[in-house]
C-alpha cells in the first residue's frame, strides 16, 4: 500500500489494477472501459439505482478509468464514512451483477460520449495525432473505443474481461487519510485484489521506422484555429536515467519563457499558448508540442516549431538555459507534493509506468547531478534520426496541402475526416 | 498598519487580515507546513467596469501586465519568477482580476518587489503591445469563433443578462479588442490598479511577522489610489432580452442551456441554490441526471450551478442531449423535479447527499495553498470578511425542505428562465 497521512478528515482511495486498454484484443477495442464500467451498474445484491442512492448518501465520490497501462478505481469520501463506503465497494468488486441490458445501456453511452467529444478540437487532435504517431498499434489505439469496436463487443467477451482479467490482476492500493493505514489494511483485505507494491515491469518497444516526417491533416470543417502537433516517439518509463530529458523538455517548451513560447507566441503573436511535454507510459512514450494559431498562419507556426525542434536536437541546449531551469524545477519540486493527494497521485502513477520506488526520493539529486553533456546526449539518443509527425486540426483544401508539402517536405500527407476514429 | 479581522476557516486554516495605511488589504493564510507559498493579487476590477466599445480591457491589461516596467523590463519579470520556481498566471471575469504565483517561501521579497513594482509602474511599448493583441485576438477565436460551445455561452449571457454589464463578454468582441490602443490600456490601468483597490493574499507555510515586514518594506511606499466604486452596475437591471435563442453550429451533439436569475454571491439564498443544484443535478441518482441521462437516456452529460457573481447571478443547468428533439421531455422532467421540490417532496436521503458532498469539498479546499488563497481573496475582494466560508457551511448543516421548496417557489421560474438550444448544422452529428 502506498499510504500519505493527511490532516484533514477526508480520505482519498485509489486502485490501480494492472491491467489496461493495451490488454484489449485487436478490433475490441474499448474492452476494458466497458467491463470497468459494467462493475458500477449494480451487484446481486443491490440493483444499480440501490447502489447509486446509497453511494450518493455518503456524498461519496466513486470513479473508474482506464487508461492505457492500467485500470484505476478511485473513491473519496468523508473519513467517517469510510467503512460504510467500503462496503459498497466490496459489493461492486466481489459481487457484480453483469447485468445485459445494462451493458447495453453502457454501449449507448459510450457511443454518444465518443460522438460528443468529436466537437473538442483539443481533444479530437490530440487522440488522432496520437493514434498516427504509433502508427495505430499499441499506444495508439483509442482507450474507449470506436463506434465499430464498441458495437462488435458481446456480453460474454465484457463479462470474461472484468471477470477473469480485470477483478484478477495484480492491484496496488493507494490511500490519503487521517486515519491510520492499518484501517485500509484491514478494509483492503475485504476487497479480493492480489495486492502487490512492485514497480511495473516492461520491456522498452522498439521504435518503428527511421527519420523522415509524416504530417496528418484532420479536416473539421470552419476552423478558423487549428490545434496543431509536432511529436515523435520517447523512452518509456521503465529506462533509466529519465531526469535528464526532462531539464531538456523543460528548456524546449515546458515554461512560459521556454523556446517554444518565446518564437511562437511572444515575438510573433502566433498562438494564444505553446508548449511541449513528455507522456510516459510502461513500454513506450512520446514527445509533442502543441499550439493553436490562426487558419492563415498555421504553416509558418509548424515551420517555426519544427525549426526549433531541430535546433533543440542538434546543438541541445546552453549552460545557462541548464542553470535556469534547474533552479526552476527545484523550487517547483515542493510544488508538486504539495497536498496529499498530490503526493498520492505522484508516487501511484511514478510505480505504475514503471518508475523506481524511490524516483522521488532521489529526483532532487538526479537533478543536481544532470550535466550540460548529459541533458544533451539524452535529448540526441531520444529524437535525432527518429521518425517525426505533425497533425493539424483544420478545414482541409489543395491551398493548404500545397503549402504543407512546399514547406514541410513530408514523406506522407495523410488527410482524414475528425470522425475518422468513429468508424474504424 | 491595522488587523481588520482574524478567523480559521472551518475551524482549521488560521487567517488574519491587515490593511496597510495606503489601503491594501493583506490576507495571511496558514495553510499546510510546507515552505511554500501561494501569493495572489486581486483587484477590484473586471469586465464588468468597462464601458460600451471597450470590452475585452481588462483582460487585455492582465495580459500585459506581465510586459515589464522601467525596473524590471519585458522578459525580466516571468524569467526571474520562473528561476524562483514561480508559476505565474492570471485571470480575468466580470468582477475582479488577479495575478497569482506559487513559490518557495525563501523567495516571497523578490516577488513581493516584483507586485509592488507592477501595481503602479507598468511600461508599455509598441511593438510588445501589438504582439499581445495578437495573442488575445487568438485566444478569442480560439474559444469563440473557433468552439460552438465558447459561442453558445457568450450568445447565452449576452441575452441573459440584457443591457447590464454582465453581459458583455470578459474577453471583449473583436472588433473592441481591435481598436484598443495604449491609451486605453493605461488609462484603465491607472484608474484601478491602486494599493487600495487590492488584495495581496499570501497562503501557505511562513512566518507571519517576517511576511508582514516585506510587504509594508514592498507597498508600504505606494500612494493610495481609489477604491472602486460600483453604484452604476447596482443601479442597472439585468433582465433578459428574449425568452429562447435558437443556434444551429457545426457540432455533433445538441445542447440545452437553462439559466434562472439567481440571487447574488455571499447571500443566504445563493448558498440554498447550489445545494439544489447538487441535490438536482451533483451526482448520479440526483434526479435530472438519473431520469435524464440513465433512465430515459435523453442526455449524454448533465449539470448544473449556481454563479458566482457579485450583483444578479445565475443558476444555470446544462445538458448535452443525444438529439434536439428530445428538449420538450428534458423540460418537462426539469418542471416535474421543480415542482417536487416546490412542494417539499423531498427525501432525506438526497439532502444528506448533498449535504455531505459540499462538506466533503469545503474540506477539501481547504488543502491547497493556492485554493485558499483564491477562496479568501476574492471573499475579502467582494464581501470584506472571511466570515463567508464558515456562514457558508453553517447553511449548509442547516438546509431544511422549507429552505429547498421556498428556493424553487421563488428562483426557479419559468416564466423568467432563459433556454438556448444548439442544434447541429446541416445533418452533422449522424455518423
Amino acid at each position: 500500500m502506498i499510504y500519505v497521512p493527511q490532516a484533514i478528515p477526508l480520505t482519498q482511495v485509489q486502485i490501480a489494477i494492472r491491467v489496461g486498454a493495451t490488454a484489449d484484443p485487436i478490433g475490441q477495442e474499448g474492452l476494458a472501459s466497458l467491463a470497468l464500467a459494467l462493475l458500477e451498474t449494480g451487484t446481486e445484491t443491490l440493483s444499480r439505482r440501490a447502489f447509486e442512492s446509497r453511494l450518493d448518501t455518503l456524498g461519496a465520490h466513486f470513479a473508474l478509468t482506464t487508461s492505457a497501462d492500467y485500470a484505476l478505481v478511485s473513491l473519496e469520501v468523508l473519513s467517517e464514512k469510510v467503512d460504510a463506503a467500503f462496503d459498497l465497494l466490496a459489493e461492486v468488486l466481489n459481487r457484480p451483477a453483469y447485468d445485459a441490458a445494462e451493458l447495453e445501456r453502457l454501449r449507448r453511452l459510450q457511443r454518444q460520449e465518443i460522438i460528443a467529444a468529436q466537437d473538442d478540437d483539443r481533444s479530437v487532435g490530440s487522440r488522432l495525432f496520437r493514434q498516427f504517431l504509433f502508427r495505430y498499434g499499441g499506444y495508439g489505439r483509442p482507450n474507449h473505443g470506436t463506434l465499430a469496436s464498441i458495437d462488435r463487443l458481446q456480453h460474454a467477451d465484457v463479462v470474461a474481461c472484468a471477470r477473469d482479467s480485470l477483478l484478477r490482476a495484480p492491484a496496488t492500493l493507494g490511500v490519503c487519510s487521517d486515519l491510520p493505514p492499518e484501517v485500509f489494511e484491514r478494509l483492503a483485505a475485504r476487497l479480493g485484489f492480489q495486492w502487490t507494491d512492485e514497480p511495473c515491469r516492461g520491456a522498452p518497444a522498439a521504435v518503428e521506422g527511421k527519420g523522415g516526417l509524416r504530417v496528418l491533416l484532420i479536416d473539421k470543417p470552419e476552423r478558423t484555429q487549428c490545434q496543431s502537433f509536432v511529436g515523435a516517439p520517447a523512452p518509456s518509463g521503465v529506462e533509466p536515467g529519465p531526469v535528464p530529458l526532462q531539464l531538456g523538455n523543460t528548456i524546449l517548451g515546458g515554461t512560459f519563457t521556454s523556446r517554444l513560447v518565446q518564437e511562437i507566441r511572444e515575438k510573433r503573436g502566433l498562438s494564444y499558448g505553446a508548449g511541449s511535454n513528455l507522456n510516459t507510459f510502461l513500454s513506450a512514450g512520446y514527445f509533442q508540442a502543441r499550439f493553436f494559431p490562426s487558419r492563415d498562419k498555421v504553416v509558418e507556426a509548424i515551420c517555426i516549431a519544427r525549426d526549433v525542434i531541430d535546433g533543440w536536437v542538434a546543438t541541445g541546449v546552453t549552460a545557462d538555459e541548464l542553470d535556469f531551469v534547474k533552479e526552476y524545477l527545484l523550487n517547483q519540486f515542493h510544488f508538486r507534493l504539495e497536498t496529499p493527494s498530490m503526493e498520492l497521485y505522484q508516487r501511484l502513477v511514478n510505480r505504475l509506468v514503471g518508475r523506481p520506488t524511490d524516483y522521488l526520493e532521489t529526483y532532487l539529486e538526479a537533478l543536481g547531478g544532470s550535466t550540460r553533456e548529459s541533458v544533451n546526449a539524452a535529448i540526441r539518443a531520444a529524437f535525432a534520426g527518429v521518425p517525426w509527425y505533425v497533425g493539424l486540426v483544420a478545414t482541409a483544401d489543395s491551398e493548404l496541402e500545397d503549402e504543407l508539402r512546399a514547406r514541410l517536405h513530408p514523406d506522407q500527407i495523410k488527410v482524414v475526416t475528425y470522425t475518422e476514429e468513429l468508424v474504424r | 498598519m491595522r488587523v481588520l479581522e482574524q478567523a480559521r476557516l472551518l475551524g482549521r486554516v488560521p487567517v488574519t487580515i491587515h490593511e496597510l495605511d495606503n489601503g491594501l488589504r493583506v490576507v495571511l493564510a496558514q495553510v499546510g507546513t510546507k515552505p511554500i507559498v501561494a501569493a495572489q493579487v486581486w483587484y477590484g476590477v473586471g469586465s464588468a467596469d468597462e464601458v460600451a466599445g471597450k470590452t475585452g480591457l481588462a483582460h487585455f491589461l492582465e495580459h500585459l501586465m506581465f510586459k515589464g516596467t522601467e525596473k524590471y523590463p519585458e522578459g525580466v519579470f516571468d524569467r526571474a519568477l520562473e528561476r524562483l520556481g514561480g508559476d505565474t498566471n492570471a485571470a480575468t471575469w466580470l468582477d475582479w482580476t488577479y495575478y497569482k504565483v506559487k513559490l518557495p517561501t525563501v523567495h516571497l521579497p523578490t516577488l513581493l518587489d516584483l507586485e509592488a513594482d507592477r501595481m503602479l509602474s507598468l511600461k508599455l511599448g509598441e511593438e510588445g503591445f501589438n504582439s499581445e493583441k495578437d495573442v488575445v485576438k487568438n485566444e478569442r477565436l480560439l474559444r469563440v469563433e473557433n468552439d460552438p460551445n465558447g459561442f453558445a455561452e457568450e450568445s447565452f449571457f449576452l441575452t441573459f443578462f440584457g443591457d447590464h454589464p454582465y453581459g458583455q463578454p470578459t474577453i471583449g468582441h473583436l472588433a473592441d479588442i481591435e481598436g484598443l490602443s495604449i491609451d486605453d490600456v493605461l488609462g484603465f490601468y491607472r484608474r484601478h490598479y491602486a494599493p487600495s483597490n487590492a488584495v495581496l493574499v499570501l497562503a501557505g507555510g511562513f512566518d507571519e511577522r517576517a511576511a508582514l515586514a516585506e510587504v509594508e518594506r514592498a507597498f508600504g511606499g505606494l500612494a493610495k489610489g481609489a477604491r472602486r466604486d460600483r453604484k452604476r452596475l447596482t443601479t442597472l437591471t439585468a433582465r433578459r432580452t428574449q425568452p429562447r435563442v435558437d443556434l444551429e453550429l457545426p457540432v455533433a451533439q445538441a445542447r440545452l442551456l437553462v439559466g434562472y436569475p439567481s440571487p447574488k454571491k455571499f447571500s443566504r439564498d445563493s448558498v440554498v441554490g447550489s445545494f439544489v443544484c447538487d441535490m438536482l443535478l451533483g451526482a448520479r441518482s440526483a434526479p435530472l441526471h438519473r431520469r435524464v441521462v440513465t433512465e430515459e437516456e435523453l442526455a449524454v452529460y448533465a449539470s448544473g450551478w449556481q454563479g458566482a457573481l457579485h450583483l444578479p447571478s445565475m443558476l444555470q443547468i446544462e445538458w448535452l442531449l443525444s438529439d434536439p428533439q428530445v428538449e420538450g421531455r428534458v423540460l418537462e422532467i426539469l418542471a416535474e423535479e421543480v415542482a417536487r421540490l416546490a412542494a417539499g417532496d423531498i427525501d432525506g436521503d438526497e439532502i444528506e447527499g448533498a449535504r455531505n458532498r459540499i462538506r466533503m469539498s469545503m474540506l477539501g479546499l481547504l488543502q491547497s495553498a493556492e485554493a485558499v488563497a483564491g477562496l479568501v481573496g476574492e471573499m475579502v475582494l467582494l464581501d470584506d470578511s472571511v466570515g463567508w466560508y464558515d456562514r457558508s457551511e453553517e447553511i449548509v448543516s442547516a438546509i431544511t425542505r422549507k429552505d429547498l421548496a421556498s428556493y424553487a417557489r421563488r428562483f426557479l421560474d419559468e416564466n423568467e428562465r432563459l433556454l438556448l438550444l444548439v442544434r447541429p448544422k446541416g445533418g452533422e452529428g449522424d455518423a
